[in-house]
Formats: structure tokens, C-alpha cells, sequence
């Protein structure tokens, strides 16, 4: 229970922060998805069926902050969850390297999961006539920012581990 | 491993669900409004202290260059009284043309300030969060406005907050005309600081700095609205159209506040919920 409120929490204040203090950053900035890195975090670190649920509450909540319509990244960031847990059960995903290059991948894979629920609305080509080198662009600053988010977690996750054994 | 994936199946199912219900009923959903009525002072706070912030740093530690910015502004403001004097004679001679004609005398909308509180926090989308909502007499399809153009349309409201789909977000569509040439298109946002005039025939005469306005065709934004001004215009040896990328008159990034304008276009008053 500890763990859903820490990473909704946390969730909560990036969408706040980047909903708020990126507007007074370049543009470039506002492409970063710090939630899509929490997911990814969650899919190295936790159960499938708790990482799974959290990551469906931080899409749903992604979604409440958001335009788009509801569900949209509920879907996008669940389906990503279940990418990483696929790469972490095949890979040696320690690396901060191969973290940052998974966080690239998954954040493209998740584009295209977004791109293919678009196209069911609209002709997304039309919209986003870019729409490729604006997903990378995504893709590679959630790389670039991932370290930070990956570490803060870490972070927690030591004080929490820290506070559960004094409590006990 | 059965269990579990069984689990995850009934998760991007449910996710599914909620991704069809928001196509189909496109409201605010008892969750979503109280996600909003708790994170929105949150928002404005943030806002509101960076704003602060801004004017310390602007009125204080900007002050090296006062005198000359002084000199300058006493320059401009010389010229903007002779523009004024200029636009006074301008008004004049219009309402007196206007009576001429039989023009009846437009009374002005009625219209709500807001205060921008939030961004949308997708890199795909364009949507700003105001603070002003259903209370204040905000609906759907209302337009946003500020002095400098169009900003968009309200998209979304709840008790105390709105959310404004931007000129710039992909999804936005307008029906506008080149002031100068009256040639008609369609403004369509592409998601960074510039729109896309479509469908402007080649014969038609339009150079960079001709200003667009709305038409008042497309059902929500009243006629003669300015929007923007052409940046670009690139005649392709094949193909029908223009290609035009205009620059909006509203500046996004420094956007604090905006006017709501609270008459619903035509047809959707009759649908509309009163407020």
C-alpha cells in the first residue's frame, strides 16, 4: 500500500511540476515524459501485478492532466510496463547505459502503441505530418532526463527499505 | 505466470474501456473533476509564484538598462500616439461608413478574464488548464481570446476550471481569411509555434505579413477575429494549393491571461446545458 501511495505521489508532483514550471522552459523541454521513466522504473523494479496496477493509476492520472482523451495513456504507459518486464526478464538491464538506451526504446515503442490508437480517430499522418522525428525527439529527452528520475527512485526505494526495517 | 497474465489482460482491458467511454461521452467524469479541484490551487500557487518571481527579477534586477529602455519607450510612445490619433479617425470614418450602409451597431460579447494556471503535460498535445469553469459561465466551444488573436477553444470544463484547446495543437481547425486578399482557408495548428494555412489556390495573391482573421464559417469563433500573421509562403511547382505557415498573434509561451468569450455559436445553444 506504502508503495502505490509513494509512486502516485511522486507521480502526482511531476505532472504538477511539469505542468506548471516547463512553461517557462524552451520548447524542446515541454517533450520530456518523466511519467513514461516512472513506469519504466516500475517494470525493472516491481511484481507484474503490483507494477502493473500502479502503472495503470499514473496513465489514468497522465490522462486527467492531459488533452487527450481518457484512457489514452492509460493504455500507452500499462503496455509499456508490460515491454519492460519482457526486456528485464531477457536482458541484464543493471547497466544505467542500457537503462537509458531501454527508456529510449520504450518510450518509441510507446509512440507507435499511441500512433495506433490515434490512427482509429484520425488519420494521425495528417495531425502530426512529423510524426517520426517528433517521437524520437520524445524519446531521446525522456533518455536524456531518465537518469535523475531512475535515481531519485532509487533513492526512495533505499529509504523505504531503510524505514520498513526500522519500523520492524 | 497463468494467473497474472490473465490479471494483465483484464488491466488493457479495463484500460481499453476507459480510453472508449472518453471517446464516447467526452465530459468530465466525477474523478476527473475532483482530480482537478485538488491539484488546480496546487497548479495556481506554482503559477502564481513564478510569476512573482519573474516580475522581481523583471522589476528590479532588469533596472541596469532603465534609462536607456526609458528613452526608448518615450521614443515609442510618440509614435504609438501619433498611430492612435492615426486609429481614432480610422474608428470615426468606419462607424460613420457603418451607419451609411445600415449596418446595425454590434454590441460586444460578453466575456469572462481567466487565468492560465496549467500546461498540458503530454508532449502531444496543446492544451493550457484556466481558472475559470462552469461557474463563471464557461462551456464547451466557447472561444479564447486575447488582445493579440485567437487562442483557442474550450474544450473541457469543470466547476473552476477550463481547459483551452490551443490554435496550435494538431486537432484545431479554424475557418479563416487573408484580410488583405479575402482568399478563405483552413488554419490547422502543428503542434510547435507555427500553423499551417491550408488549402490557399496558387493563383491566390498572399505574401508574408498579411494578417489573418477568422471567418466566422466554422461555427465558433466569431467573424473578423484576428489570428496570426503569414510567415511563409512556398508556391510548389505541383499541386493545387499554397504552402503557408502563419505565425498567431497570441504569444503562447508568455500567455498568463485570456478572455473567454461567453456567447456559444449558433447552433450549439440550443444543446447547450444554462449555466
Amino acid at each position: 500500500m506504502r508503495d502505490f501511495l509513494i509512486f502516485l505521489a511522486v507521480g502526482w508532483a511531476f505532472l504538477v511540476f511539469r505542468s506548471t514550471l516547463f512553461r517557462f522552459f524552451p520548447e524542446e523541454l515541454l517533450r520530456v515524459e518523466p511519467v513514461t521513466v516512472i513506469v519504466i522504473y516500475l517494470g525493472f523494479t516491481r511484481t507484474l501485478l503490483r507494477g502493473s496496477l500502479i502503472s495503470f493509476l499514473l496513465g489514468y492520472m497522465t490522462d486527467l492532466f492531459s488533452g487527450g482523451f481518457a484512457g489514452l495513456y492509460t493504455l500507452v504507459l500499462t503496455t509499456i510496463f508490460f515491454l519492460t518486464r519482457m526486456i528485464r526478464n531477457r536482458f541484464y538491464t543493471k547497466e544505467l547505459l542500457f537503462r537509458m538506451g531501454t527508456v529510449f526504446l520504450l518510450s518509441f515503442l510507446g509512440g507507435i502503441v499511441m500512433f495506433l490508437v490515434l490512427m482509429i480517430d484520425q488519420p494521425v499522418f495528417e495531425l502530426y505530418p512529423k510524426f517520426f522525428s517528433y517521437l524520437v525527439s520524445v524519446a531521446l529527452f525522456n533518455a536524456i532526463f531518465s537518469p535523475l528520475i531512475l535515481m531519485l527512485f532509487k533513492k526512495i526505494d533505499i529509504a523505504e527499505k531503510k524505514f520498513a526495517g526500522e519500523s520492524n | 505466470m497463468v494467473f497474472f497474465k490473465r490479471r494483465l489482460g483484464i488491466i488493457i482491458l479495463a484500460a481499453f474501456l476507459l480510453m472508449a467511454m472518453g471517446i464516447i461521452s467526452n465530459k468530465v467524469n466525477l474523478l476527473e473533476e475532483q482530480c482537478l479541484q485538488i491539484t488546480s490551487p496546487f497548479q495556481c500557487v506554482i503559477t502564481f509564484s513564478i510569476n512573482q518571481g519573474k516580475n522581481f527579477w523583471n522589476n528590479y534586477i532588469f533596472l541596469v538598462n532603465l534609462r536607456k529602455e526609458n528613452q526608448a519607450l518615450i521614443e515609442q510612445i510618440k509614435e504609438l500616439e501619433s498611430e492612435r490619433s492615426n486609429l481614432i479617425e480610422t474608428r470615426l470614418e468606419n462607424r460613420r461608413l457603418r451607419s451609411l450602409l445600415g449596418f446595425k451597431h454590434q454590441t460586444p460579447a460578453p466575456m469572462v478574464l481567466a487565468r492560465v494556471i496549467a500546461e498540458d503535460t503530454s508532449a502531444w498535445f496543446k492544451t493550457i488548464l484556466i481558472d475559470k469553469g462552469s461557474l463563471d459561465g464557461a462551456q464547451r466551444r466557447m472561444p479564447v481570446v486575447v488582445h493579440e488573436g485567437i487562442v483557442g477553444q474550450v474544450v473541457e470544463t469543470s466547476k473552476n476550471t477550463s481547459r483551452v484547446l490551443l490554435i496550435t495543437d494538431p486537432r484545431s481547425a479554424i475557418d479563416v481569411r487573408v484580410q488583405k486578399s479575402r482568399a478563405k482557408g483552413i488554419l490547422q495548428g502543428r503542434g510547435k509555434k507555427f500553423c499551417q494555412l491550408k488549402y490557399i489556390a496558387l493563383l491566390s495573391r498572399i505574401e508574408p505579413g498579411d494578417k489573418i482573421i477568422s471567418s466566422g464559417l466554422g461555427g465558433v469563433f466569431p467573424q473578423g477575429l484576428l489570428v496570426g500573421e503569414i510567415v511563409r509562403v512556398e508556391k510548389k511547382k505541383s499541386g493545387l494549393f499554397q504552402y503557408v505557415e502563419v505565425a498567431p498573434g497570441a504569444s503562447f509561451a508568455t500567455l498568463e491571461e485570456v478572455f473567454i468569450v461567453l456567447t456559444l455559436p449558433p447552433f450549439t445553444q440550443d444543446k447547450a446545458p444554462e449555466s
